[in-house]
């Protein structure tokens, strides 16, 4: 069996949708992306293991989702300069409902948006979810009923309880 | 909201960005996998960025190259005699220190890798500090001595430094880094960072002091003149909401282990703060604010009660650019501030007293 054998196929039936999953939860299409490709690749390079997972796509999503994050936080400093000065970025054209939907995905915490993709869009079982992210299901729990209701809450007109404003931290 | 209408618009809006992106054909990524997996090292784009010469006061640029974006980390003392060789190190996005010549103004030799962050010029000891780009929440810091080129590891044992500063009588070390969590193996290592901690370290008496905060990175370190207080930058891990902020630590009465400092700015949704400078000879920290929609300001606040002192706002001249980098020279009489501009250009201009003067013009890197 070639090192590569099933590679092109996973590869085409699970890019789009994880991108579409990973996008959801940073908020940028590039971005999204980037992640995903860079997961696909490790991916090939540990094709021979990876393909005798049980679920390849697990350990693509985890990747994926680890290097948008991590690439996120990296990015963030020249934010400015992208938004301003780079070009314009690559994002689809977003209906009235999809907008609503990018803004309050974007004022929810980080955790919660993820557990709300993985939940709702990816559609894994909290157990799953607990072992993509290594948390304890009980943590994902919780995230998802915050996350839920505080999406709700937004999507339904209704103003989010501003955090505290601590000293920090 | 019912939970299944709840479900289809959130993978409605997942399913437009699907829609939206093609990826590249498969055998383009599995080819990307083969030359990584046949990559010893990495292979160093050049890309040498403002080199700043500077002369009896007059700060002198060259064009930046490609991949450079005019930042600019500090300026070279003054006290030599004007057209003696001397040098002075800069860095810009994905650019390397390099060393300068000013009798000819060309590089001379290339100190560092390529570098993301800006290195730490420890200028009366000729050592930069640097750190590599190996891991996704900070980095290990390597120290490089001008005169020799040679590169040794600093703090080793370190990882997930995400910045440093040297007290200015080079007793004390504050670095800051993550907290991070690494899983995988190989090329498929994942970092999750978590919280972040402020570690001061006395390199007389080799004790340290950890300070820590929460789900929190912090972005940017300076000491005051005379040792005694921290400011530094702060940002919640959290990619959804821009937090940046700056804040200012008192040494002598901070105790651990929740790092606690004063606040200094907190700039708002659209903007982003560069790291706070403090201006030597005076009782100011400057921190440099760049928003999507408002001018972009430099904020001087008073350093024993934390208020706000001066406010510069960028003028028309410079407002088509946005704030990269400020740095304070010796005497704390100027203040550089560089600009980056569209399609790769950039400037730096001095400002003295309440009247700033561009020194370079632009410069398109793609003449270069």
């Amino acid at each position: 069996m070639r090192d590569s054998e099933g590679f092109d196929e996973f590869y085409l039936a699970c890019y789009q949708r994880l991108v579409g999953q990973v996008a959801a939860v940073v908020g940028d299409l590039g971005d999204a992306e980037d992640a995903v490709q860079e997961a696909f690749v490790r991916a090939s390079r540990h094709w021979s293991r990876i393909r005798a997972y049980d679920l390849p796509l697990a350990w693509v999503r985890r990747v994926a989702f680890r290097e948008a994050l991590s690439g996120l936080r990296r990015r963030r400093r020249r934010l400015a300069l992208l938004v301003r000065l780079g070009p314009p970025p690559a994002v689809p054209e977003l209906s009235a409902d999809g907008v609503d939907m990018h803004r309050a995905m974007a004022r929810l915490p980080l955790r919660q948006r993820q557990v709300l993709v993985l939940f709702y869009v990816a559609e894994l079982p909290v157990e799953d979810i607990a072992a993509q992210l290594r948390v304890p299901a009980g943590t994902v729990k919780s995230r998802l009923a915050r996350g839920r209701a505080a999406l709700a809450g937004m999507l339904d007109g209704r103003d989010p309880a501003q955090a505290k404003e601590t000293h920090h931290g | 909201m019912a939970d299944q209408e709840l479900q289809a618009r959130l993978t409605a809006y997942a399913e437009t960005f699907a829609a939206s992106t093609h990826g590249p054909d498969p055998a383009a990524v599995r080819r990307r996998g083969r030359r990584r997996a046949h990559r010893r090292v990495a292979v160093a784009a050049v890309a040498v960025v403002a080199i700043a010469t500077i002369s009896a006061g007059l700060v002198s640029w060259l064009p930046t190259r490609p991949g450079g974006d005019g930042a600019v980390p500090a300026f070279r003392p003054a006290g030599r005699e004007p057209g003696e060789p001397r040098t002075f190190l800069g860095i810009g996005r994905n650019g390397r220190v390099a060393v300068v010549e000013t009798a000819t103004g060309r590089p001379r030799r290339y100190l560092t890798p390529p570098l993301v962050r800006i290195p730490v010029l420890d200028a009366a000891h000729g050592i930069v500090y640097y750190a590599d780009n190996a891991d996704a929440c900070g980095n290990a810091f390597h120290q490089v001595d001008v005169a020799t080129g040679k590169v040794r590891p600093f703090l080793p044992g370190e990882r997930f430094v995400e910045a440093l500063a040297i007290s200015p009588d080079r007793t004390r070390i504050a670095f800051a880094r993550a907290v991070a969590q690494e899983s995988g193996s190989g090329d498929a290592v994942s970092v999750d960072c978590h919280d972040g901690e402020l570690v001061v370290v006395d390199l007389r008496t080799n004790t340290r002091r950890v300070w820590t905060v929460p789900n929190s990175s912090l972005t940017d370190l300076d000491w005051s003149p005379d040792g005694t207080q921290l400011a530094y930058g702060l940002q919640t891990r959290d990619v959804g909401a821009n937090t940046a902020r700056a804040y200012l630590l008192d040494l002598t009465t901070a105790n651990g282990p929740r790092l606690a400092g004063r606040l200094l700015a907190a700039p708002g949704q659209d903007c982003q703060l560069l790291p706070p400078r403090f201006q030597p000879g005076s009782d100011r920290v400057v921190v440099g604010s760049t928003c999507q929609r408002n001018h972009d300001q430099l904020l001087a606040y008073d350093r024993h009660s934390g208020r706000l002192a001066g406010r510069t706002t960028l003028a028309s001249g410079q407002t088509g650019g946005i704030l990269q980098s400020i740095a304070f020279d010796a005497s704390g009489t100027h203040l550089l501030f560089t600009l980056a501009r569209r399609h790769g250009k950039a400037e730096a201009w001095v400002l003295r007293g309440d009247r700033a003067v561009i020194v370079s013009p632009d410069c398109d890197m793609a003449d270069w």
